[in-house]
C-alpha cells in the first residue's frame, strides 16, 4: 500500500518499497499500466526499497515492458539489490530489459 | 443505533501509587476474573496501567504483571507482549510469591501463543528457581518447559529430585503434578499409577475429569504424548439435548417417564441442555434434576410467558413441576423477552440456540453431545418441533429416541395438545443475525479531517465488493456507527469478517488520517420486531434483542469481532447442520468460523450479564504450536488462501532467527514459499472450500554449516509442479511467454527440489544449506545463488 501512495507524486516513476510477492504485484501491475497511460516518454522503476521480486512481480514488469514497446516507451529498472538483480538474471530478464544500477544513473542516461 | 456507553476509565496521573490503592485493584482484578468477568478484569488492569505508570515497587510490578495476565486471557497478545517486554527491561524482576507466579503464566502463555524462544528460556528459570523451594507445581512446569526447550538433562534433573521429595503425596492437584514429573523422565507405569489414584477421586465430578483430561492433552505442547489408555480413564462429561412433544396427557403416563429416565441413564448423562413445555420436555427435565445431573434451560421467551403460554394449560401439576425445574435449572437463558410474539419461527431458533449451546459447551470440555427425542415418528412435522430437531442433527450415531407411539398407552393427546398449539408466524416479526459496529477514534477526529475519513470509508466499501456476495438484509448507519441485519448466522459473520478485513486493509495514513483506524464489531441474534418508521417511512427492527446487541458493542475490542452466546449458539448450529450434509454427501466441511469464549460481560441496565465470544476465521488445527518447536524442528499449518506465505515467511523467519540466519539470505525462502504456495492454492482444489497446508522443517548440521529441509504438504489433486516446463530464456521480449517462470526461480534458489505423491497428498521438498552473514556483514544471499 505503501509504495502506490508516495509514487503517485510523480508520474514518471514507480517506487517498490515492499516485497513483490503474489499479493502486492496484482496493485504494482496496475500502477506500472497507468502511469505507462501517461504522458512521458520513459519510465522508471526504483526497486532501492524492494527486498525481493517473486515470479508474480517479474510477470507484472513484462507485461509492462510489452505494452511500453507497443506504445513507443522506454522502461527503465534501476535499485536492484543483489538478490533481485538475482531474480531478473536467472530468468533472463536482464537480456530484455534496459536495467540501471541506481535511480541518478538510470536518468542521467535516459531522461 | 448503539448507545453513548464506553466503559468507563479511570484518568492516568503519574508518580507513584499508594500500597492500598494498588492492593485495592488487584483485589477487584482478582474477584473479576475468580467470576469470569474478563472485560471488567480487562478494563481494570488498563485502570492499573493508567495509574500505575513506571512506578517500580513491588506491588507495583505484581499488578503490572496480573494485568499482562488479563491481557493475554482475553486474547490479545499484542498487549500483554508489550507489557511483559516493559516489564522484563525492569532492574529487579519477580520470581517468588504471587508477583513471580503470574510472571510464569505470562511468560508461558506468551511462549504457547507465539512460539518465542527468549520467553520460554524466561519462564524456565522463574519455575526452575521456583521449583527449588519445594513447591511440586513449580516442579513439574519447570521439568516440561526444560524439556521443551530440548534441556533433557536439567528436566530430568527437577523431575527427579521433586519425585522423590514428594513420593507420597496423595492430594488431586499434586497427583496430576506427580504423573507429569512421571512422564517428564519416562517412567509411564508410575504415571498411571498416579493418575489411577486421580481418577478414583474425580469419579462422580465430571468437570475436574474434564480438566485433568485437558491439561493431560496440553503436555503435546511439550513434545509429550500421553497413551491414549490413560486418558479413557478421566472421560469427558456426557451432554445430552432433549427436545419432546408438547402433550399434557404425559404426565398420566409412567411407562413414559420410565422411557425417559432409562435412556438418559442409558448414555450417563451429566449435563443436559433442553427446554421446559408441558409434556416430555418437563419430563425430562424432571429426571435430568432426578439423576442430580447438571441442567441448563433455553426458553424462547421470558419465564412468565412461557410459564402462562406454555405450561398453564396444562394444568396445575405442570405448573408445579415447571417451578421446580426452573428453580433447580443451573441455568436458564431467554433468546427473547415477554414482548416478542411466541410462534414455530421463534421455537425454531430456540431449538437451534440449544443445539449450538451444548455443542459449544461440549467442545470446550472435550465432549461430544448426544440428542434424546420423545416423539412419535409418526406425527406431523412443523417448524420448531422435535421432527424438525431431528432432521437437522444429522448425526444417527449420537440420536437417541423415545418412541411415544409405542409407549403410550392412551396415544397421542389431541385435545391437550392443541391448546398447547403455535401459531407458524407472528406478523411483523422475524428472526434476525445483528450487527453493531462503529469507529474507534471517530468522535476524537478533527472535523477537517471529516471529508478524508469518508474518503477512507468508501476505499473500505470498495475493498468489501470483492469478499461480500450477496449484500445483507438491511444496512442502516449514524455518522460512524453502522447497523446491519442479515436473515442467517453466516451471512451475518460474512459481513463482519468482510468488514474487519477491509478496515485492516486499507491504509489511513493514506487519507492523512492517524494510525490504527479499526472498528468495534459486536453481533447478536434473535427475533425482532420489523416495521416502517411512521415518520420517514424507512424500513427499521427494533425489540430487545436489538438493543441487547447495541450494548454488546462498545466492549468490543478494536479490530475483532464479539459476539453474544445466542449468536454464537446459532452460527454453531447452523455450521453443524452443514457440516452433517456435507458428509452424508461423501464429502467433508471446512468449518468457516472458530469461536472463542471471552467471558461475561455486564451489560447496562436491566440487559444484565451476557457471555460472549470472539469469532474470526476458522483455521485448521494445527498438530503442534506454531512456528518454533525447537531450534531444529518447525511445524505450522496454513490455509488455501494466497496471503499465507507471508504468514509463513515471518513464522519461518522467528524459527531460523538462533542459526544467525541474515534477512537477505531468508528471501529466497520467502520466494519459494511465495511460488510453491501460490501453485497450491491455484491447482491442488477444485472448489471453492478451505484447505489445509501441511509445513514441517528441519535443520541439519552446525551453526555456521546447517543444511535445512522443507516440506510442504496438501491433499488436493496429484500435482507435480516440477513437471511444468522451464521458460525457454533467450526468446526475446515479443515472444516471451509467462509460464513456468516460479518453479524455474525455485530451482535456482534452493539445491534441492523434490516432488512426491505419498498417502494420496503432494509432498514437495526444498533444501538449502543456510547462508549466515559473513564476518564483514555482506549478505551472502546472492553469493549462495551464484555458487550453483
Amino acid at each position: 500500500m505503501s509504495r502506490s501512495e508516495t509514487a503517485s507524486a510523480e508520474p514518471q516513476l514507480v517506487r517498490v518499497q515492499e516485497k513483490l510477492d503474489v499479493v502486492a504485484s496484482k496493485a504494482f501491475e496496475a500502477e506500472l499500466l497507468a502511469k505507462l497511460g501517461a504522458a512521458g516518454t520513459v519510465l522508471y522503476v526504483d526497486f532501492a526499497g524492494c527486498p525481493y521480486v517473486s515470479s508474480a512481480g517479474l510477470r507484472a514488469v513484462l507485461i509492462a515492458a510489452k505494452t511500453a514497446r507497443k506504445s513507443e516507451k522506454k522502461l527503465v529498472l534501476a535499485g536492484m539489490n543483489p538478490l533481485v538483480a538475482e531474480v531478473f538474471k536467472v530468468s533472463g530478464f536482464d537480456r530484455m530489459l534496459t536495467i540501471e544500477p541506481d535511480l541518478d544513473t538510470a536518468r542521467a542516461k535516459h531522461g | 443505533m448503539p448507545p453513548d456507553q464506553r466503559p468507563t476509565r479511570a484518568t492516568g496521573r503519574a508518580g507513584t501509587l499508594a500500597t492500598a490503592e494498588a492492593a485495592g485493584l488487584e483485589v477487584r482484578i482478582e474477584a473479576a476474573l475468580e467470576a469470569g468477568r474478563i472485560f471488567e478484569a480487562v478494563d481494570l488492569a488498563r485502570t492499573a496501567e493508567g495509574t500505575v505508570g513506571a512506578a517500580s515497587g513491588s506491588a507495583a510490578q505484581g499488578l503490572r504483571w496480573l494485568a499482562a495476565l488479563v491481557f493475554m486471557q482475553c486474547g490479545d497478545v499484542q498487549a500483554a507482549r508489550a507489557l511483559a517486554d516493559s516489564l522484563e527491561a525492569a532492574p529487579r524482576r519477580p520470581v517468588q510469591g504471587a508477583g513471580g507466579e503470574r510472571r510464569a503464566r505470562v511468560l508461558e502463555a506468551l511462549w504457547q501463543a507465539t512460539g518465542n524462544r527468549a520467553d520460554l528460556d524466561r519462564a524456565l528459570e522463574v519455575r526452575s528457581t521456583r521449583a527449588r523451594r519445594g513447591n511440586i507445581a513449580d516442579a513439574a512446569t519447570a521439568a516440561l518447559l526444560a524439556e521443551a526447550s530440548g534441556h533433557t538433562a536439567l528436566a530430568a534433573d527437577i523431575a527427579g529430585s521433586a519425585l522423590a521429595r514428594h513420593a507420597t503425596a496423595r492430594e488431586p492437584a499434586a497427583l496430576l503434578d506427580l504423573a507429569r514429573l512421571a512422564l517428564v523422565v519416562g517412567d509411564v507405569p508410575g504415571a498411571t499409577r498416579a493418575l489411577a489414584r486421580l481418577a478414583r477421586n474425580l469419579s462422580d465430578r465430571p468437570f475436574e475429569r474434564s480438566a485433568v483430561r485437558r491439561a493431560l492433552a496440553a503436555l503435546a505442547t511439550y513434545g509429550i504424548t500421553v497413551p491414549p489408555a490413560v486418558l479413557d480413564s478421566f472421560p469427558p462429561p456426557r451432554i445430552v439435548i432433549y427436545c419432546g412433544v408438547r402433550d399434557a396427557s404425559l404426565d398420566r403416563q409412567p411407562a413414559v417417564r420410565e422411557a425417559i429416565r432409562a435412556e438418559l441413564a442409558a448414555v450417563t448423562t451429566e449435563i443436559a441442555y433442553g427446554s421446559a413445555t408441558a409434556g416430555a420436555d418437563l419430563l425430562f427435565a424432571e429426571a435430568v434434576l432426578q439423576r442430580e445431573a447438571e441442567l441448563n434451560l433455553v426458553l424462547p421467551c421470558g419465564i412468565q410467558a412461557f410459564r402462562q403460554r406454555l405450561v398453564a394449560p396444562a394444568g396445575g401439576a405442570w405448573l408445579e413441576l415447571f417451578d421446580r425445574v426452573i428453580g433447580a435449572a443451573a441455568s436458564v437463558t431467554s433468546v427473547a423477552d415477554d414482548r416478542q410474539g411466541l410462534d414455530q419461527l421463534v421455537f425454531e431458533f430456540g431449538n437451534r440456540v440449544i443445539d449450538g449451546t451444548a455443542r459449544l459447551r461440549a467442545e470446550r470440555l472435550d465432549a461430544r453431545a448426544y440428542l434424546i427425542a420423545a416423539c412419535d415418528p409418526l406425527a406431523e412435522s412443523e417448524r420448531g418441533g422435535v421432527a424438525d430437531f431431528i432432521d437437522h442433527w444429522g448425526d444417527p450415531a449420537r440420536l437417541r429416541l423415545v418412541d411415544l407411539d409405542e409407549i403410550s398407552a392412551d396415544g397421542w393427546s389431541e385435545t391437550v395438545g392443541a391448546t398447547l398449539a403455535l401459531p407458524a408466524g407472528s406478523e411483523g416479526q422475524r428472526i434476525a443475525g445483528l450487527l453493531f459496529a462503529d469507529v474507534v477514534g471517530f468522535s476524537r477526529l478533527d472535523d477537517a479531517l471529516l471529508p478524508a475519513f469518508w474518503q477512507f470509508m468508501a476505499a473500505v466499501a470498495n475493498h468489501m465488493t470483492a469478499t461480500v456476495g450477496r449484500p445483507p438484509a438491511m444496512r442502516r448507519s449514524w455518522g460512524d456507527a453502522l447497523f446491519v441485519l442479515a436473515d442467517d448466522p453466516l451471512s451475518t459473520a460474512d459481513y463482519a469478517m468482510a468488514l474487519a478485513a477491509a478496515v485492516a486493509a486499507v491504509d489511513a495514513r493514506a487519507f492523512g488520517l492517524p494510525t490504527g483506524m479499526a472498528m468495534r464489531i459486536a453481533l447478536h441474534a434473535g427475533p425482532v420486531f420489523a416495521g416502517r418508521h411512521p415518520l420517514t417511512d424507512e424500513a427499521m427492527v427494533y425489540g430487545g434483542n436489538v438493543n441487547r446487541a447495541a450494548r454488546i458493542e462498545p466492549v468490543a475490542r478494536p479490530g475483532r469481532v464479539l459476539a453474544s452466546a445466542a449468536f454464537v449458539a446459532w452460527l454453531t448450529a447452523e455450521e453443524s447442520a452443514a457440516e452433517a450434509e456435507t458428509r452424508m454427501g461423501g464429502g467433508r466441511y471446512r468449518p468457516r468460523y472458530r469461536c472463542t469464549y471471552r467471558g461475561i460481560v455486564e451489560l447496562a441496565k436491566r440487559y444484565g450479564a451476557e457471555a460472549v465470544y470472539e469469532v474470526e476465521p476458522w483455521r485448521p488445527e494445527t498438530p503442534m504450536p506454531e512456528a518454533e518447536l525447537d531450534h531444529r524442528r518447525f511445524a505450522m499449518t496454513l490455509v488455501n488462501d494466497l496471503a499465507e506465505h507471508r504468514r509463513l515467511a515471518a513464522a519461518f523467519s522467528t524459527f531460523l532467527e538462533p542459526w544467525g540466519v541474515s534477512e537477505p539470505a531468508l528471501a529466497p525462502f520467502e520466494i519459494a514459499f511465495d511460488e510453491l504456495l501460490t501453485n497450491i492454492c491455484r491447482y491442488a482444489w477444485t472448489d471453492a472450500g478451505q484447505h489445509a497446508i501441511l509445513v514441517t522443517a528441519v535443520v541439519d548440521g552446525q551453526k555456521d554449516n546447517a543444511t535445512v529441509t522443507v516440506t510442504i504438504e496438501d491433499d488436493g489433486q496429484p500435482f507435480d509442479p516440477l513437471a511444468i516446463s522451464a521458460p525457454s530464456l533467450d526468446d526475446d521480449l515479443e515472444s516471451r511467454a509467462m509460464g513456468g517462470l516460479g518453479i524455474h526461480l525455485v530451482r535456482e534458489l534452493m539445491d534441492e527440489l523434490h516432488y512426491a505423491r505419498v498417502d494420496s497428498r503432494n509432498r514437495l521438498t526444498l533444501k538449502k544449506r543456510l547462508a549466515t552473514a559473513p564476518p564483514d556483514g555482506q549478505p551472502s544471499a546472492a553469493e549462495s545463488v551464484e555458487e550453483r
